[in-house]
C-alpha cells in the first residue's frame, strides 16, 4: 500500500483514495471487561468509529498544505497515516517520496542513554542511514544548542531541551514531504524563530509540507491550500483564507461556547469588556484565592517598572478532571490585550487534578509593560480550551507604578546603534517626550519642514536585509536617513511603534546629531499581527515639529505560538496538588 | 512467497536499525546496576549451580562420562538465550508503544531485536563457559567448528516464536501467562538435566515422540560441538544425522511461519498497543 519508490507521473507526492479509518471499540472492550466472564458468555460488544471517511486528497510536489479541523475531527489520524504509522482501513494510499514528520519528536528517546546516544538511536528510528548520521551529527548538534550536555544522560535534560533535539533531528534528516503537527508552538521565542525559518527554507527548496494547526495564522500566512475537516471528512478544500473563513463560520454556526471562539475570533488584541468581573465556568474545580507577589516575594498590588511578578492562583477541585490546563491574561484597564499565556500553549501536560486542594503559579520574570492600571483573568480550561472549569474574567487588578503621560504600552529594550567608537559611552536621554507626544497627537499626518529631510526610513532584519515581515524573537533595527538642510541645532528623533489599531506600543527620543540614526529591538518580542512605525523630529529651539509621517513604515509580526495579546513576556509556569 | 523475500529485503534495508536497537536494550539494562554487564555471566552460572545442586547433590542424578556441572552447562546456557528471548519479546510491542505510535518502520524489527540482544548477552555466558570447559581440562575437537551454526540454527528459531509471540501478545493478553508456563514445561522436557538415555530406558516409543523436541537436537548438537565423543554415548535409537535434518527443517519453518503471522497481525499494533 506504501509506494516509495514508483514515481508516478511526477508531480503528485501524495494520493489519497476513497480512504476510511475505522476503530473498532470491540478490542477495547475487551481489554477492561472481567476477561473470563464476557469470554465465557462471548459477548461482543461492536462499537465502531470511523475517524476518516471518503477522503480524496491530492498534494502536489512542492505544495505546502494546511489542514484545519476541530479536535476530533481526524487531523491528527490523517497526518498517521500519511506518515505510516496507521494502516487504513479501506481506501489506497501513494505517497511518492521520503516522509518525515515533527508529529513524533523523540520517538524512542531513551532516558538512560545520553543525548548523544539518543541521537544516533532516534535518527536511525527516523531512517536516517549510518552514513547519513555521521555527516548530519554537527548540524543536528548546532541547531539544538545543546553542545555541552550531549553526554549527559536523557533523564537530566528538561522538557525543551528534549523537544529540541528532537525537532534538530528531525528537521536535519532528508526528505521530501514534512508532516508538521502542532508542536510547533512550544519552546522559547528565539527557537521558535529559528524553526520558522527552516520551514520558510523548505518552502522555498520546494519540499512538499503538510501543516496541522489550531493556529489559523499560521496556515493562512504559510500555506498555498488548505483543507477542512469536519467529523471526518473533507468538507472544503480551497484557498487557505477562504478555508479559514469557513472554518470560523462554522464555528459560529455550531454554537460553541463564547471562551472557544474567542481563541479563534478576532479577540486576540482586546478584551471584550462586558465580561469583565465576571465568573463563568462548570465549577468542577474552582480558583479560590488569587495573589500577586514582588521581587522579593512580598504580597502587593502595585509594582515597579520591568520588577518580576508571580501570580499564585489557590483552587478546589470537587470532582476529578483529566488533562485541565490553566490560563491567565493581562489586560491594560482599557481593555488592550497585553499577553495570555496558559500551560497547553507552553506545552506543559498536566494529567489530571484529582479532588483537593492545589495552586498554580506564573512568574513573569520581568513584566515588560508601562506604568499603569491592569486587569488579569485566571483560568482553569478543559482539554481542549472548549469550556472552562472557573474563569475569572477581568477579575483581578495590578497596577505598575510610575508616570505614563503618553500611554505607551510596552517597556521594550532597545539599543541604538552606534555610528562611530566616540559615541559609544554616551547615552542620549529623552528630555520632554511627553509634550512631544502631544504635539503629534495634535497635528497632521504628515509634515514637512525646510529644516531637515527624510531621505530613506527602512526595516532591516539583523543581517541588513529590508523586510516587512518578522518573527518574534528576532531582531529588529529600523533605519532612518537625513538631510540636513541647514545646521542641525538640538533636534530630536521620535520613533513610535503602534499597533495597526493604534495602541501605542512604544516610543523612543534620541538627539539627533548625525544624518543615520538606526533603532535595535534585539529579540522583539512582538506577537502575531500588523504594526506600523511613525516618526518625528523636533526641533527644541523652534518648539515645533519639523517632520512628522505618521504610518511611515508598516510591517507584520508572526509569532509562532498560539499566544493571544500583544507582547510575549518571558514566564514560568508551576503548579502542585496539596 | 514473494511477500516473504519482501520482508527480508526490509531487514537488510534497516539492518542498522536492528543494531541500533538491540545495543540500545543492552546500554539500557546494564547501565545503571553496579554489576552491570556481570549479570549476564551471574543469571546462568547461578542457575547451573542451582540445578547442579539439586539434581547431583539431592537427588543424586548422574551421567555418563561427563562430570554433572558441565553437563547441564551445555544445555542451561543455550536455554537461559532462548527463553529470555522468548519471554521478554511477549511484551516487546508494548514496551515500545512509543515507537509504534509514533514513527514507521517495518515493526518485525522490534522483536528480532530484542533476540539480537539476548544474543549480544549470551556471548560474555559462552566465553564463560569456554573457560569452565578449559578448567576441567575438556578437551576440544574439529567439531567446535560447529558451535556458530548451531548458535545460528537456535536464533533462527527463537526469532520465529518472538515474533510469534510478540505479535500474538497484541491480539491476545493472555499470551503472555501461556509463554510462561510453556517454556517452564518445555524445559523439564528436553535433555537439559538427564540424559536421552534414561528417557530411552523409560519408554521407547515415548522416545519416538520425546525427540520431535527440536532442543533435543538443539542440545544433543551443542555437546556434539563441546563435549569429545558425546555422539556415541547417545541411545542407539537417536540418528544424530536425522536428529539434526529435523532441527534445520523446524527451525526454517518456525522462522518463515513467524513471519507470516507477524505480518498478519502488523497492520492492527497502532491501533491496538
Amino acid at each position: 500500500m506504501r509506494d516509495s519508490s514508483k514515481i508516478c507521473n511526477g508531480v503528485k507526492a501524495i494520493r489519497l483514495e476513497n480512504l476510511g479509518k475505522r476503530f473498532d471499540l470491540t478490542y477495547q472492550k475487551n481489554r477492561v471487561t472481567k476477561g473470563i466472564l464476557s469470554a465465557l458468555s462471548r459477548q461482543k460488544i461492536t462499537a465502531e468509529f470511523w475517524a476518516l471517511r471518503d477522503i480524496n486528497m491530492e498534494v502536489e510536489r512542492g505544495k505546502v498544505v494546511g489542514i484545519i479541523g476541530r479536535n476530533g475531527a481526524g487531523k491528527s489520524t490523517l497526518l498517521n497515516i500519511l506518515a505510516g504509522i496507521y494502516t487504513p482501513t479501506v481506501g489506497k494510499v501513494e505517497i511518492i517520496g521520503r516522509v518525515s514528520s515533527l508529529l513524533t519528536l523523540g520517538a524512542g528517546f531513551q532516558d538512560e542513554l545520553t543525548g548523544k546516544e539518543n541521537i544516533f538511536l532516534n535518527s536511525s528510528i527516523l531512517g536516517m542511514s549510518r552514513d547519513e548520521i555521521n555527516k548530519k551529527y554537527r548540524d543536528i548538534v548546532e541547531f539544538s544548542e545543546l553542545d555541552g550536555f550531549l553526554d549527559s544522560p536523557l533523564q537530566t535534560y528538561s522538557q525543551g531541551m528534549r523537544l529540541r533535539l528532537g525537532f534538530s533531528i528531525a528537521i536535519q534528516m532528508d526528505f521530501d514531504i514534512l508532516l508538521i503537527d502542532e508542536i510547533l508552538s512550544v519552546g522559547d521565542v528565539s527557537f521558535q524563530k529559528k524553526c520558522f525559518d527552516k520551514i520558510e527554507e523548505f518552502k522555498k527548496q520546494k519540499k512538499t509540507l503538510v501543516i496541522v494547526s489550531q493556529s489559523l495564522d499560521i496556515i493562512e500566512r504559510l500555506c498555498q491550500e488548505a483543507f477542512l475537516l469536519e467529523s471526518g471528512e473533507i468538507v472544503q478544500k480551497s484557498h487557505p483564507q477562504k478555508v479559514v473563513g469557513h472554518y470560523l463560520e462554522l464555528l459560529n454556526e455550531k454554537r460553541l461556547p463564547e471562551t472557544f471562539r474567542r481563541r479563534y475570533g478576532k479577540l486576540r488584541w482586546w478584551a471584550d469588556k462586558r465580561f469583565w468581573e465576571k465568573k463563568e465556568g462548570s465549577k468542577e474545580a474552582r480558583i479560590v484565592e488569587v495573589k500577586t507577589y514582588n521581587s522579593n516575594r512580598k504580597q502587593t498590588r502595585r509594582f515597579k517598572l520591568g520588577e518580576k511578578v508571580t501570580v499564585r492562583a489557590g483552587f478546589v477541585v470537587d470532582k476529578e478532571i483529566e488533562k485541565p490546563h490553566f490560563g491567565i491574561a493581562i489586560f491594560r484597564e482599557d481593555g488592550v490585550y497585553c499577553y495570555g499565556p496558559n500551560t497547553s500553549f507552553d506545552g506543559h501536560s498536566i494529567d489530571k487534578l484529582n479532588k483537593g486542594e492545589g495552586f498554580f503559579t506564573l512568574e513573569f520574570k520581568s513584566l515588560l509593560l508601562r506604568p499603569g492600571k491592569y486587569r488579569f483573568s485566571v483560568a482553569i480550561w478543559d482539554k481542549d480550551e472548549l469550556w472552562a472549569y472557573d474563569y475569572h474574567v477581568g477579575f483581578y487588578k495590578f497596577e505598575i507604578i510610575g508616570e505614563n503621560k503618553d500611554a505607551q504600552l510596552l517597556n521594550l529594550r532597545y539599543v541604538w546603534e552606534q555610528e562611530g567608537w566616540w559615541q559609544k559611552f554616551k547615552i542620549t536621554q529623552s528630555e520632554e517626550p511627553d509634550a512631544l507626544f502631544n504635539l503629534i497627537h495634535q497635528s497632521e499626518d504628515k509634515i514637512s519642514s525646510s529644516d531637515v529631510e527624510l531621505s530613506s526610513f527602512e526595516l532591516l532584519d539583523l543581517s541588513g536585509n529590508p523586510k516587512s515581515a518578522f518573527h518574534a524573537g528576532g531582531d529588529f533595527k529600523i533605519k532612518s536617513k537625513f538631510k540636513f538642510l541647514k545646521e542641525p541645532q538640538d533636534y530630536y528623533l521620535w520613533l513610535g511603534l503602534f499597533r495597526c489599531d493604534d495602541v501605542y506600543c512604544h516610543g523612543v527620543l534620541k538627539k539627533l546629531n548625525a544624518e543615520t540614526a538606526t533603532l535595535i529591538y534585539p529579540d522583539i518580542p512582538l506577537l502575531t499581527g500588523d504594526y506600523y512605525l511613525s516618526i518625528a523630529v523636533w526641533g527644541k529651539n523652534q518648539k515645533a515639529l519639523l517632520l512628522y509621517k505618521n504610518k511611515a513604515s508598516v510591517f507584520k509580526m508572526t509569532f509562532l505560538g498560539e499566544d493571544h495579546g500583544t507582547v510575549y513576556l518571558e514566564h514560568s509556569w508551576k503548579w502542585r496538588l496539596l | 512467497m514473494l511477500h516473504i523475500m519482501n520482508h527480508l529485503r526490509a531487514l537488510i534495508q534497516y539492518r542498522h536499525l536492528l543494531w541500533d536497537l538491540a545495543i540500545k536494550d543492552i546500554k539500557v539494562r546494564y547501565r545503571s546496576p553496579t554489576l552491570g554487564f556481570l549479570w549476564a555471566i551471574i543469571v546462568p552460572l547461578i542457575m547451573v549451580f542451582i540445578f547442579k545442586f539439586i539434581f547431583s547433590v539431592i537427588l543424586r542424578a548422574q551421567v555418563e562420562n561427563y562430570p554433572f556441572f558441565i553437563y547441564l552447562m551445555t544445555a542451561i546456557f543455550p536455554w537461559t538465550y532462548f527463553s529470555s528471548s522468548v519471554s521478554s519479546a511477549t511484551e516487546c510491542i508494548f514496551s515500545n508503544r512509543d515507537l509504534i505510535k509514533k514513527t514507521y518502520f517495518p515493526r518485525q524489527i522490534i522483536p528480532i531485536s530484542v533476540v539480537l540482544a539476548n544474543l549480544i548477552n549470551f556471548i560474555p555466558a559462552l566465553i564463560v563457559m569456554f573457560l569452565v570447559l578449559a578448567l576441567f581440562k575438556m578437551q576440544f575437537t574439529i567439531l567446535i567448528f560447529l558451535l556458530p551454526g548451531i548458535l545460528l540454527l537456535q536464533t533462527i528459531f527463537t526469532i520465529g516464536l518472538a515474533l510469534i509471540v510478540s505479535s500474538l501478545q497484541v491480539v491476545l493478553r493472555d499470551v503472555r501467562y501461556i509463554v510462561e508456563l510453556l517454556l517452564m514445561a518445555w524445559l523439564y522436557f528436553s535433555p537439559g538435566f538427564y540424559s536421552l538415555t534414561m528417557v530411552a530406558n523409560f519408554s521407547e516409543a515415548f522416545l519416538k515422540l520425546y525427540i520431535l523436541n527440536p532442543f533435543v537436537g538443539l542440545f544433543s548438537l551443542y555437546r556434539i560441538a563441546l563435549l569429545k565423543g558425546y555422539a556415541n554415548t547417545l541411545p542407539p535409537k537417536v540418528n544424530i544425522f536425522a536428529l539434526s535434518v529435523w532441527v534445520v527443517i523446524v527451525c526454517c519453518v518456525t522462522f518463515l511461519f513467524g513471519l507470516l503471522v507477524f505480518k498478519r497481525y502488523e497492520s492492527r499494533f497502532s491501533d491496538l498497543v
